[in-house]
């Protein structure tokens, strides 16, 4: 185990050599730079001038060298669009709100999620399993942006009880629970689906193995029939499935993190691609390569841990 | 300065910085029911920001949003008159003129007189070495400055060599600063003498470039190109607010600077706070909910609001020094030819566009100069260009100029909302009225920025809003074959030259008439389309939200007057 989870970090090296290349190319090949952004002819003199500062006058193979030699000593370098303020400070502070959404949002897929499927494997062809299956497809079929405006109009709008937008930091990394309600629901509405649908068919088919007849058939009480036995062997596929839900949640949401106006990562991360930021898109894309692959080592090591048959 | 409708978060994105008409839109106080006229207790206004701020560097400041900010915060020497858009006295005492001894006989040095009072916001006076080093960093190859670089480095004695010192050594550039032909003479005055007699270099020193740095602040948080003194704790203000907050992303709070020294300009707010939302409907939303005081119409909901009658006392509509117009390559066919220029201009049915596709956002135009511009704009400018369809068709079917011979003709522009619309109405005009087939050529917006300035394309949706108010600012860019496109005209040349170096104000307004009649009627280097229109929502209890044409965000000329009536 400890041996396979060191090849894994090995691998990540080229992994991420590989992705910084890439990336790195992609952006210098596609049309319009970062002073595309201008709105304003550029005279060759000021061109100049930004190169020099930037450090875009050296040949792109050099660039790619110097800026490969900085990022291992963990200096992602600046953004071009935000003057100068640091990559790795702007990361930071959008990875702050947007982890402590995606987990928030976790915490609710997983509580409204595994809630919803419980029941509705339980009480399998009632009206309340009928119920949490059209509400699990209706949360699955709508895209996050409608549900959010939604959720707006009513709650905040209309209703006034919830604040359209922002994201105030109140105690340590937590915002205002008020301003955190509506985009943890749109943002765990989908993910809340998707483990609902998995619990229900989970539970619905450890509910048919013989040891669940022989608990009831010894007199157990079905509530501890179905915490003791049920819910314990249910829970192997929603664990699996956690992990990518999980690494998808805490990276951010471009559309829930635009249509609430909340400084996460999601945002930067789209806003920089459309700016040209070189600093910002290098910077941001390394980043995910490493949440990405960290989160898929997790994982691999948690099926290890819930079904002890793997070995690796 | 040009705007070419691209940058993807701004709506409406407006650069100006100097001038137009006095709002249409003050709130004329009372109102409607729940608003009394008395002043609330809780002196702040909210008003949304379309995006976080690049810098609010003055010497990097280039977009609305920076701007903004920029222009509340710092002070300079001259500032605009919201009414006339003439240069007037800030931390100068007084606008330098022949008459009072300010600028030489040879038009050459001016010189500034500061006022005694003007102190920063730590209570340390405003000196004349605060320019002196604002102008030297403005100018500094290490900045890159893109104001610098484009309004002052030529018309500064000295700033040419200095800004043209890319990867030159410390001492070299420290030698170049202090060339440079701005100079303390004492704590309290300001010598700068200038390349050529000019008679816009005042309106230059009103623009937020040149206002007033702290030499000590800026060194104390990094190197001269760095903008990290200007987050906040770190920003020592000089204008009517000082910066209390900036939550990156999120918030932006001015609080009225204690030490504020101007008393016309001294504000009735306690703060500004500026919510960064990117979603205009997010915004509409917030401000639907109360969580706004003032929010932009969106262009897609504006006939919408617009008739409801809820909103009519809320509503803040004023038009914009900005004009919208499509560009043509003059180095490819068919657009090398005017007739076809002339044809395509005539095709589109401007009113149409605006009251149809715009919501009836914008003033229809027909000359690049917009309306505000008093004296210098004429309104029979561009009546040849005006829609006639019959004439247009007449002009593609004729024998030199035939459309038969038409190569595949490409409109590029920025693909942001709503200008996808826009070009849509233009081609289905085209196909109407002259049987042309032409291909939107939607970009994202650096894509389209290169295409444009590179000069790779057919037809192009542009749009220009300016800096300062005067014609130089929106003829002289044509001049001299610099507009992407290739257009190129010794006359217009000529006339330009000649207007700039007009002292005459009565002449000058007649060369500056003939200059654009050489571009509009003569030679239809461009087809002016609209000019926009900046439409609010503002809520009744905020009192003084005056907007105008030349604002750079909403109102932002008159934050200091803004107040908040109890409600």
């Amino acid at each position: 185990m400890t041996g396979y989870v060191l090849r894994r970090l090995l691998w990540l090296a080229p992994v991420l050599f590989f992705v910084t290349l890439i990336t790195f190319v992609l952006m210098h090949l596609v049309p319009g730079g970062p002073w595309d952004t201008n709105n304003r002819p550029m005279s060759p003199q000021l061109r100049e001038q930004l190169e020099s500062k930037y450090g875009l006058d050296d040949p792109v193979w050099q660039q790619f060298l110097t800026y490969s030699w900085n990022a291992l000593q963990g200096d992602l370098g600046v953004s071009f669009q935000y003057q100068d303020r640091s990559v790795t400070e702007i990361i930071r502070e959008g990875m702050e709100v947007s982890a402590v959404l995606g987990l928030m949002a976790l915490a609710f897929a997983l509580l409204v999620g595994v809630t919803l499927g419980v029941v509705a494997a339980v009480k399998q062809n009632s009206l309340i399993d009928y119920a949490s299956v059209f509400l699990s497809t209706f949360a699955a079929s709508t895209p996050s942006f409608v549900l959010g405006i939604l959720l707006i109009v009513v709650f905040a709008v209309q209703l006034g009880w919830l604040p359209v937008f922002g994201w105030e930091k109140v105690w340590w990394l937590f915002p205002n629970w008020k301003q955190a309600i509506l985009p943890t629901v749109t943002l765990g509405a989908l993910p809340a689906a998707y483990v609902a649908r998995i619990t229900r068919a989970s539970v619905l088919e450890v509910l048919q193995q013989d040891y669940v007849r022989t608990a009831r058939a010894k007199g157990l009480h079905e509530r501890l029939v179905l915490g003791r036995h049920v819910l314990k062997n249910a829970v192997v596929p929603i664990l699996t499935v956690s992990g990518p839900i999980a690494a998808s949640l805490v990276t951010g949401s471009f559309i829930v993190e635009t249509v609430f106006a909340i400084p996460g990562l999601g945002k930067q991360f789209v806003a920089a691609v459309f700016q040209r930021d070189y600093g910002m898109i290098m910077g941001t894309t390394i980043f995910y390569a490493v949440v990405i692959a960290m989160a898929n080592l997790v994982v691999d090591m948690m099926y290890v841990a819930v079904n002890p048959r793997i070995r690796y | 300065m040009t705007l070419f409708l691209s940058r993807w978060y701004l709506g409406v994105a407006v650069l100006l910085a100097a001038v137009g008409v006095v709002a249409l839109a003050a709130c004329d106080g009372g109102g409607g029911g729940d608003v009394s006229d008395d002043l609330a207790a809780d002196q702040s206004v909210r008003i949304w920001l379309d995006g976080e701020p690049d810098s609010i560097d003055p010497s990097i400041a280039a977009f609305a949003t920076s701007v903004t900010v920029s222009k509340n915060v710092f002070a300079t020497l001259l500032r605009f008159d919201p009414d006339t858009g003439e240069a007037v006295p800030y931390v100068a005492s007084e606008v330098p003129s022949r008459e009072n001894g300010g600028i030489s006989d040879d038009g050459l040095t001016y010189t500034f007189e500061l006022r005694e009072d003007a102190v920063w916001e730590d209570g340390q006076p405003i000196q004349a070495q605060d320019f002196v080093y604002a102008i030297q960093r403005l100018l500094d190859p290490r900045v890159a400055s893109q104001y610098g670089n484009y309004y002052y480095s030529m018309i500064i004695e000295g700033g040419a060599d200095l800004a043209a010192a890319v990867d030159a050594d410390e001492a070299t550039i420290q030698q170049l600063r202090e060339a440079m032909r701005v100079r303390a003479v004492d704590d309290r005055t300001l010598e700068v003498t200038i390349t050529q007699p000019s008679t816009t270099f005042n309106l230059l020193m009103a623009l937020w470039p040149t206002a007033a740095l702290r030499q000590d602040v800026i060194e104390q948080h990094g190197d001269i190109a760095n903008s990290a003194w200007t987050e906040a704790g770190n920003l020592v203000a000089s204008g009517p607010f000082r910066l209390a907050e900036w939550n990156h992303g999120s918030s932006i709070v001015l609080e009225r600077n204690p030490n504020f020294w101007d008393e016309e300009m001294t504000p009735v707010l306690d703060s500004v706070v500026f919510q960064i939302i990117e979603d205009e409907n997010t915004a509409l939303s917030a401000y639907r909910a109360g969580d706004l005081d003032a929010v932009q119409v969106p262009a897609t909901d504006l006939r919408r609001i617009a008739a409801d009658d809820s909103y009519s006392d809320e509503l803040q509509r004023v038009p914009l020094a900005v004009t919208t117009a499509f560009g043509f390559n003059h180095t490819r066919s068919p657009f090398d030819q005017v007739e076809a220029r002339k044809a395509f201009c005539q095709s589109v049915d401007r009113a149409t566009l605006v009251n149809e596709v715009q919501q009836g956002a914008g003033v229809p135009v027909t000359s690049w100069l917009p309306p505000s511009l008093d004296p210098f704009f004429d309104a029979d400018r561009g009546q040849d260009i005006a829609f006639d369809p019959e004439s247009a068709l007449q002009l593609v079917l004729e024998p030199g100029s035939s459309r038969a011979a038409y190569p595949p003709v490409k409109f590029s522009y920025a693909n942001v909302d709503p200008n996808g619309t826009r070009v849509e109405f233009m081609q289905g005009q085209w196909t109407e009225h002259l049987g042309v087939d032409v291909q939107p050529d939607p970009l994202d917006p650096p894509a389209f920025e290169e295409a444009f300035f590179t000069g790779n394309f057919d037809l192009a949706f542009i749009g220009f809003g300016e800096d300062y108010h005067h014609p130089e600012n929106w003829l002289a860019l044509w001049a001299g074959g610099m507009m992407p496109g290739g257009y190129s005209n010794p006359e217009f040349d000529q006339a330009v030259e000649e207007a700039m170096n007009e002292t005459d104000p009565g002449e000058a307004v007649e060369l500056w008439q003939e200059a654009e009649r050489i571009l509009i009627d003569e030679d239809v280097a461009v087809c002016p389309l609209f000019v926009h229109e900046n439409v609010w929502l503002v809520k009744e209890y905020v009192r003084d939200f005056v907007m105008t044409g030349a604002d750079a965000h909403a109102g932002d000329f008159f934050y200091w007057k803004t107040a908040i009536l109890e409600h």
